[in-house]
């Protein structure tokens, strides 16, 4: 596998060549510091861009011209990155070689419609393309309630922490659906393209110099590059006292949410110790978590941990009978607690460090994973896959101790289970 | 062993079946870290009579064992839990029940050998006490009660329940509380005595492997090879009526925010197998994806109309039915569900539509060939499906025309649909 990174004026162009995969795939990654009051109108902006273009002005058009491209996919995604939204288009495309000469040629340029010649007529975006996003965008922010856990994530993060990034709701708002009109969304777009830090990935079996010259040709952002520095958010001391909020709903299973800050963490930490912890906690099917609470009381179908190194955080989330509430807050208490006291095995650490392992090899048999490896090498100084599989080597039980002793219960959230 | 070539994927699939009649499928990728490895069994939740092996005779079972025998099988008698085994050399292992069959899987990077040979030995060691099968109902019960808190799922069953008046699809793969309540030790080993054969299962391993090593790890397995076959297995299918058993319902569903509704269509299907009813389905699925694919007229129309925020199609074979469905989220289900009967019925397509959908179809497959879980399950649903792999599918695809198409919508009885729509409770 070969990488050559090219630092353009207004944006970085990141290539890697590999002969595994017969797709090509490509990245343009936007990085904007986040507002809240932008997460929705950046989400429609991405929606519609990828929706219709100046040239294929209807999504019969726009359809037609991914199938002509071989089936041609693209996404448009946004996400959190600690305190950036990140909105990231993607596009899977068919090697040249099993389809026909001059494919990615034809795939870059129509990226780059969607990017540069929006459906827009007199500085208003096209009204018939607008009123579909909008009445999708609106069901999208509202379909969240269906979905009971991430619902109740939503609602724990709110409760931990109002004011911080990790509470924002990444779907977006129906107060500021509301706001956006074809003229506003038009003044944004031209905010939002003048974006400072911008990166493209492509990787593929490709020829360095004949993508880097059509990445070129195809590519010109208005703005002059500046890195944002937000990506990692500042840790939040813990309550003295943990808060529990019980919200009743008539649903069949509760859904308990847990939010944990980690105060005080070294790179280190973030990058190595804290991926062992988790395992060890609650991150498999064979996590002290899942074998004692599941496995040893049958209390519930899934209990787990999730770390977010840039966040500082620790969530905790099961289903369980509401009844039984309490219970499972001791066992998890309990839990934590035989952590910090280093009641856990040398092999718990091995398998740990193996299922980090095997999670690291497994990055070179995907190529958005590929992707994602080296925009975390080069936005978030993480260390490459040789480094990191001999620095997790060298984390000791000491170690594991010392970053568990950092972790707070602070906000629990306890939804519904209320149908008798 | 026989290797057959997918075509125009570059993809070579090795098959064997063993003396003992488990079949063994490998798809070696050149340049990958990962393997996947999946051992399954034909016996899901759309089995509940048959002939048992203990007493020869036609039994009933509560519903959900075959779910109850999948949770179950992770016990062993020397106490080692097969995620702590696995997870050793960092493998991920998991299980999950369908209705037509079980699946036990595991996915890694590293010690392949070992770990395969520890599967075929606990998915072949059951041990089943009643301290252990009546602890794991609570876990059951909970996976039971998460299911019936997802808005969708309960559509889905609502649609299943008026589509058929008496096949086991119109029940949750695992039961009801009160089924797994009655399921003991007992029943699970007559049941997996019963099932757990080897011409009734097979196995499949996709991605960075040796042909050679692992056929011999295979042979060598003890507990595998101890397994003995008794004979075809007697299965009942209750008998279900071509007509759907309610047409129209209307739901009020929990947490529901978007009206949503599933229509199906149930037509016939006449008994094909292999090839044939590969080219069957295939046929189907061109039909959808011109009438309401995302290039489709019908789409950009019903979305010029504000008719839709979601729409899917989708066709399966089930028995001697062939189903035609349509879930959609709208706030104008009634008019929707006349707009999709009326393309359905009226809508023209042409032999350009045909070769354009083949281009898509074909490109989407040698995408899907770089990676090695999609052609695991590829075979997978082959072998359930259609009781063979096709491996000519690239030239089938071809050989697709206009008239097999209007001959499989011809078989389309439009009235004989089902439409729930399910909306909000508050």
């Amino acid at each position: 596998m070969e990488y050559l990174k090219r630092n353009f004026s207004t944006f970085n162009l990141h290539l890697i060549k590999t002969k595994r995969f017969k797709t090509v795939s490509i990245e343009v990654i936007f990085n904007h510091a986040i507002d809240k009051n932008n997460i929705t109108i950046t989400n429609f902006l991405s929606s519609i861009l990828t929706f219709t273009t100046a040239k294929y002005n209807t999504k019969l058009k726009f359809s037609q011209k991914m199938e002509n491209l071989y089936a041609a996919r693209i996404y448009a995604n946004n996400y959190r990155v600690g305190g950036c939204y990140v909105t990231d288009f993607e596009m899977q495309v068919l090697n040249d070689k099993y389809a026909e000469k001059g494919l990615l040629n034809d795939s870059l340029s129509f990226l780059s419609e969607i990017i540069f010649k929006p459906n827009v007529r007199d500085n208003m975006f096209d009204e018939n393309s607008f009123n579909i996003i909008k009445s999708d965008e609106k069901s999208q922010i509202e379909r969240i309630k269906e979905d009971s856990k991430r619902y109740s994530l939503i609602k724990l993060f709110e409760h931990f922490d109002k004011t911080s990034p990790i509470s924002f709701n990444s779907k977006g708002y129906i107060e500021d659906l509301d706001k956006i009109k074809r003229d506003n969304l038009y003044d944004f777009y031209k905010k939002f393209i003048n974006c400072s830090d911008i990166d493209i990935y492509i990787i593929g079996d490709i020829d360095f110099d004949y993508t880097s010259k059509l990445v070129e040709k195809y590519f010109i952002f208005p703005c002059k590059k500046k890195k944002n520095d937000n990506l990692f958010l500042p840790f939040k001391k813990h309550r003295e006292k943990l808060q529990e909020f019980v919200e009743s709903d008539n649903t069949n299973q509760s859904k308990l949410s847990i939010a944990c800050t980690i105060e005080g963490m070294t790179k280190y930490e973030k990058d190595y110790v804290l991926n062992l912890y988790n395992l060890i906690l609650g991150g498999t099917a064979d996590s002290k978590f899942f074998k004692n609470i599941r496995e040893k009381f049958s209390l519930c179908y899934y209990v787990s941990s999730r770390a977010f190194k840039q966040d500082n955080i620790l969530v905790i989330t099961s289903g369980i009978t509401k009844n039984n509430y309490s219970k499972i807050m001791t066992l998890i208490d309990k839990e934590m607690k035989d952590v910090c006291e280093g009641n856990f095995s040398d092999n718990d650490i091995l398998k740990a460090k193996n299922y980090y392992l095997a999670s690291v090899e497994e990055i070179e048999d995907s190529p958005l994973q590929l992707i994602a490896s080296y925009y975390a090498i080069d936005k978030l100084d993480s260390d490459d896959i040789e480094v990191r599989k001999q620095k997790i080597m060298e984390v000791s039980r000491e170690d594991i101790v010392k970053l568990a002793n950092k972790v707070y219960i602070d906000t629990v959230y306890l939804l519904g289970g209320d149908k008798k | 062993m026989i290797v057959n070539e997918i075509k125009g994927m570059d993809v070579k699939i090795y098959h064997e079946e063993l003396e003992n009649g488990l079949n063994v499928y490998l798809i070696p990728y050149e340049n990958r870290n990962n393997y996947y490895v999946e051992y399954g069994v034909k016996y899901g939740a759309e089995i509940d009579e048959f002939i048992s092996l203990y007493t020869h005779k036609k039994t009933k079972m509560p519903y959900g064992v075959a779910h109850f025998l999948e949770h179950k099988m992770f016990e062993q008698e020397d106490g080692v839990d097969p995620f702590s085994y696995f997870s050793q050399s960092g493998t991920e292992a998991n299980a999950s029940t369908g209705y037509r069959m079980t699946s036990y899987t595991i996915e890694g990077t590293n010690n392949l050998l070992d770990n395969l040979n520890y599967l075929l030995s606990y998915v072949n060691s059951p041990y089943f006490t009643d301290e252990n099968v009546e602890k794991e109902k609570g876990i059951i019960i909970e996976e039971l009660n998460m299911y019936k808190d997802q808005p969708e799922n309960v559509l889905f069953e609502a649609s299943n329940k008026a589509l058929f008046k008496k096949h086991p699809i119109r029940r949750d793969v695992g039961g009801t509380p009160k089924s797994v309540k009655k399921i003991n030790k007992e029943i699970l080993y007559e049941c997996y005595d019963t099932f757990y054969q080897p011409n009734n299962m097979f196995l499949v391993i996709a991605g960075n492997l040796n042909i050679d090593e692992v056929m011999n790890t295979i042979k060598n397995n003890k507990k595998l090879n101890a397994k003995k076959n008794n004979g075809n297995i007697k299965i009942f299918k209750v008998k279900e009526p071509l007509e759907v058993n309610i047409k129209n319902k209307v739901l009020k569903i929990k947490n529901m925010v978007n009206p949503k509704f599933i229509l199906s269509i149930k037509c016939p299907m006449e008994k094909l197998e292999g090839v044939e009813k590969y080219k069957y389905m295939l046929c189907a699925e061109f039909l959808l994806y011109i009438l309401f694919g995302m290039s489709s007229e019908f789409r950009e129309e019903m979305l010029n109309k504000d008719y839709y925020s979601i729409f899917y199609s989708s066709s399966s074979a089930i028995d001697n039915f062939f189903i035609y469905e349509f879930i959609c989220e709208s706030k104008y289900p009634k008019e929707m569900k006349e707009e999709i009967l009326n393309c359905l019925k009226n809508k023209n397509i042409s032999k350009d539509d045909v070769e354009r959908v083949k281009k898509v179809r074909i490109s989407i497959g040698v995408v899907s060939s770089d990676f090695p879980y999609k052609m695991l399950d590829m075979i997978i649903d082959n072998i359930i499906e259609f009781g063979e792999v096709i491996y000519n599918r690239i030239d089938i695809i071809k050989s697709i025309t206009l008239e097999d198409i209007l001959k499989v919508r011809n078989n389309i009885i439009l009235d004989n649909y089902s439409f729930v729509i399910g909306y909000s409770k508050e």
